[in-house]
This record gives C-alpha cells, sequence and structure tokens, in this order.
C-alpha cells in the first residue's frame, strides 16, 4: 500500500513538474505581460521530512529520524491567506545491544532489541504568506488534525508494539523560494512541532520541491 | 538559478523520496542473536536446596511427537548445566532419587501450540505445556498463573527446568525456568550456546 502510494506521489510529482516547466516556457515566450505576477493561487509541495523527537517519544527513540516525506496542498484566498492539507509519514529506528530487562523481581530477560517508530500526521492548516511578492516567500502556519503513532519493539523475528490516533495541533513557519522571477517551482522548507494528545510531540523539518499555479 | 542546478535538487528531491518509501524494517541485528529468559518461581526459599541431579537426555518436541535422545552434543549441555549448579554451591546427588532439585531439559523443534500470558511484559515466549502440567515422569507443576489466550509458532527453543523433588504431594513445583530461544538452530557455535545457557545462570541464578 505504501509503495503504491509512493508511486502515486512521484508520479504526480513527475507530471506537475513537467507541466509546470511548460507554462513556465510558455508564458515567458508568448505572453511576457504575465511576468507582472506576484503570488501563487495553488501550491503543491513535496518534502523530505526530518525529526528531532521530543517529550515522551524522545524517552523511546531519542535518536534523529532522517526518514520520512511530507506532502502540502494550500490554496490562497487571498495573496495572504491559504488554508489547505498536510500529510506524511515518518519512521524511526534504534538498535539496542544486548541488555538485561528485569520485568519483575522473579524475571530476567536479556536480549538485543530493535525498536522502531512511525508517524502519519495529516492535518488542515491556515497559512499566512507574510511578503508574497518577495523573491523569498516566508510565511507562518497553524494546522489542526489528527496524527497516528506507533511504537514496536522487535526481538529476533518477534515484535510487540501498538498504534493509537491522537489530536493534532502543529505551528509551522517556512519558506518558498521560486526557481527564479515568476517560476512556477522552486524550492520549499519550513519547521514546525507536531503536539498530539496520544503523547507524540516532535519538531520537525521539511526540505523539497513545490509547484505554484498563479 | 541554472538548469543544471534545478535538475540535480529535482534528482535529489526524488531519490530522498524513493528512499523513505522503500524502507524496511530490517531485523538482522537482533535474529543473529539469542534471547535468553529465566524466573524463579515466587517465594522460594532455594536455602533449603542442597543437592540436584541433572537428566541423562533432552526431551525433544516435535509437534504431536515428543521423545528423549541424547548425544554428545546434549551431553555437552548437559555438563555445562551441571558446571552451573556446582559453581552456585550446589552438589551434585550421588543418588538422583534423593536429589532436592531435578534439572530436566526439552528442546522445541517444531511446536504450533504455545500459550501467551497476557500479563507478561514480553508477550512472548511465555509458553507453557499443553496442560499445564510437566511431562515427564515427576509430574511436577509450575506455580504460577496460568497464561491463555494466544497461538503461536515457535521453534529452536531450550527450557531448562529446575523441579522442586523435597515437595511433599503428587505433584512438584518448578522453581527454576530458563529459556534460550532460536538456540539449536544451526548457526550457533558451542561456544555461543554455553555462552547462552551461562546467561541464564547469570542473570536469574536459582538460588536466592
Amino acid at each position: 500500500m505504501k509503495k503504491i502510494f509512493c508511486i502515486a506521489l512521484l508520479a504526480l510529482l513527475s507530471v506537475g513538474a513537467s507541466f509546470g516547466q511548460t507554462q513556465n516556457d510558455e508564458f515567458a515566450d508568448y505572453n511576457p505581460n504575465l511576468k507582472a505576477r506576484h503570488s501563487y493561487e495553488q501550491i503543491y509541495s513535496f518534502n523530505w521530512q526530518s525529526y528531532l523527537p521530543l517529550g515522551s517519544s524522545n524517552d523511546y527513540i531519542s535518536r534523529y529520524s532522517l526518514e520520512g516525506f511530507n506532502f502540502n496542498f494550500t490554496y490562497f484566498v487571498t495573496s495572504n491567506i491559504g488554508v489547505g492539507v498536510d500529510f506524511g509519514w515518518s519512521y524511526n529506528k534504534k538498535f539496542v545491544p544486548r541488555e538485561i530487562y528485569r520485568p519483575d523481581e522473579n524475571t530476567a530477560v536479556a536480549a538485543a532489541i530493535n525498536k522502531y517508530t512511525d508517524i502519519f500526521p495529516i492535518k488542515a492548516q491556515f497559512k499566512y504568506m507574510i511578503n508574497p511578492k518577495d523573491a523569498v516567500k516566508v510565511y507562518a502556519s497553524a494546522g489542526l488534525g489528527a496524527l497516528r503513532y506507533g511504537e514496536e519493539t522487535h526481538v529476533q523475528d518477534l515484535s510487540i508494539g501498538q498504534h493509537s490516533w491522537g489530536f493534532l495541533m502543529s505551528p509551522e513557519v517556512g519558506m518558498i523560494v521560486p526557481f527564479g522571477k515568476d517560476a512556477l517551482w522552486g524550492l520549499n522548507a519550513n519547521a514546525g512541532l507536531n503536539w498530539a494528545t496520544n503523547n507524540f510531540f516532535n519538531l520537525y523539518f521539511n526540505l523539497g520541491l513545490y509547484i505554484g499555479i498563479y | 538559478m541554472s538548469q543544471t542546478l534545478k535538475l540535480i535538487l529535482t534528482i535529489v528531491g526524488i531519490s530522498v523520496l524513493i528512499q523513505s518509501c522503500s524502507l524496511y524494517q530490517d531485523n538482522t541485528e537482533t535474529i543473529i542473536q539469542n534471547v535468553s529468559i529465566a524466573q524463579k518461581a515466587p517465594d522460594t526459599d532455594f536455602s533449603k536446596f542442597k543437592t540436584f541431579t541433572v537428566t541423562d537426555s533432552i526431551l525433544y518436541i516435535d509437534n504431536e511427537d515428543k521423545y528423549r535422545a541424547s548425544n554428545h552434543f546434549v551431553e555437552t549441555i548437559l555438563a555445562n548445566i551441571s558446571d552451573n549448579f556446582t559453581s552456585l554451591g550446589y552438589t551434585r546427588a550421588t543418588n538422583p532419587e534423593e536429589a532436592d532439585l531435578l534439572v530436566d531439559l526439552t528442546y522445541i523443534l517444531s511446536a504450533t501450540t504455545v500459550y501467551y500470558d497476557p500479563y507478561y511484559y514480553w508477550g512472548w515466549d511465555y509458553w507453557w505445556w499443553w496442560d499445564g502440567y510437566y511431562p515427564y515422569p515427576y509430574y511436577p507443576y509450575y506455580p504460577y498463573p496460568l497464561p491463555v489466550e494466544y497461538i503461536s509458532y515457535y521453534t529452536g527453543n531450550l527450557i531448562i527446568e529446575t523441579v522442586d523433588m523435597t515437595h511433599n504431594g503428587e505433584r512438584f513445583p518448578i522453581v527454576w525456568h530458563a529459556l534460550v530461544r532460536s538456540l539449536i538452530s544451526g548457526s550457533n557455535s558451542k561456544e555461543e550456546i554455553s555462552s547462552a545457557i551461562d546467561e541464564c545462570f547469570t542473570i536469574l541464578p536459582p538460588k536466592n
């Protein structure tokens, strides 16, 4: 299922990028007046996501996760104000060398274990673009949604774990940098916090590409 | 921004996305390692035990088939266990019938029925005998709450049971239970096997 989802994302990204580039070239060649465009009506961004676990999530695995992706769509109702959706998936892992565990006074276990976590945040976003006419466009956003958090401990081929959903609140700041004046695509970078009621808390960073529509 | 830079950024972006999609959970580091588990019966006074004896064979369980066997490898394991008990201060009984503790071993070749204790921290390997009773001639029993609920598939487990033979009654309680998971899978050396058995005696020895 994940593979299908990822392939679909990649296909969308490829088609979107090709379409954006074609449109950009056509506008530049035949309609120079449109170079006065300043702000996007829609933005689609695809990002690599990394995060630092915080709070009790950090107790389970403190490693900085580098494995994840994020998708964001924003529709701007004015040049400054946008609404959209945002979701992603991230994964973390830690190998714990052989240790002795004492579940109770009459039991002892010696084992090496692998710990895994994965998160799936999905949220609606309210976005405010501070300077939509500048070359580097800075924005701040607030998100509300849900987050699925899973923890798994693996020993040999056995695993035990749990997953839960929580209510999610997520403030974020970021910027987009078009690849040239009036470009339909460019870089997207942002940082934010995920705070979920199922005891998950992290600081995340997204870095990727966006496609904009005027 | 140059076309080349755009191309590089695009390729990097897509590569990262593909990488994040293709991750899988690789448990190689833990699969190749044994897991040692030891349990003591609650409230057991081990100071009353002075002597022990060890069976001369291992009980093999292959699904519904159960049989006892001995060979050079088994003898090595039994000698290792005997050494561990001796180092804890117990004396090997000259007459096995008079030993305070009986040590018996079971190896699971293949089993499909496993009982699971939902209150057990680890959740795995807390299996029990089919009917909760010890199958060898002395018919001892486990003094813990019997687990329930779960059926799974386990192979390659070596179980070391230590039975209180001083108990008055028809059944004899198991006072120390150790398990080495995936021990004799064919990939373990004799040193690794000895080390895993020794570890059971180290992490929770059968004494006060």
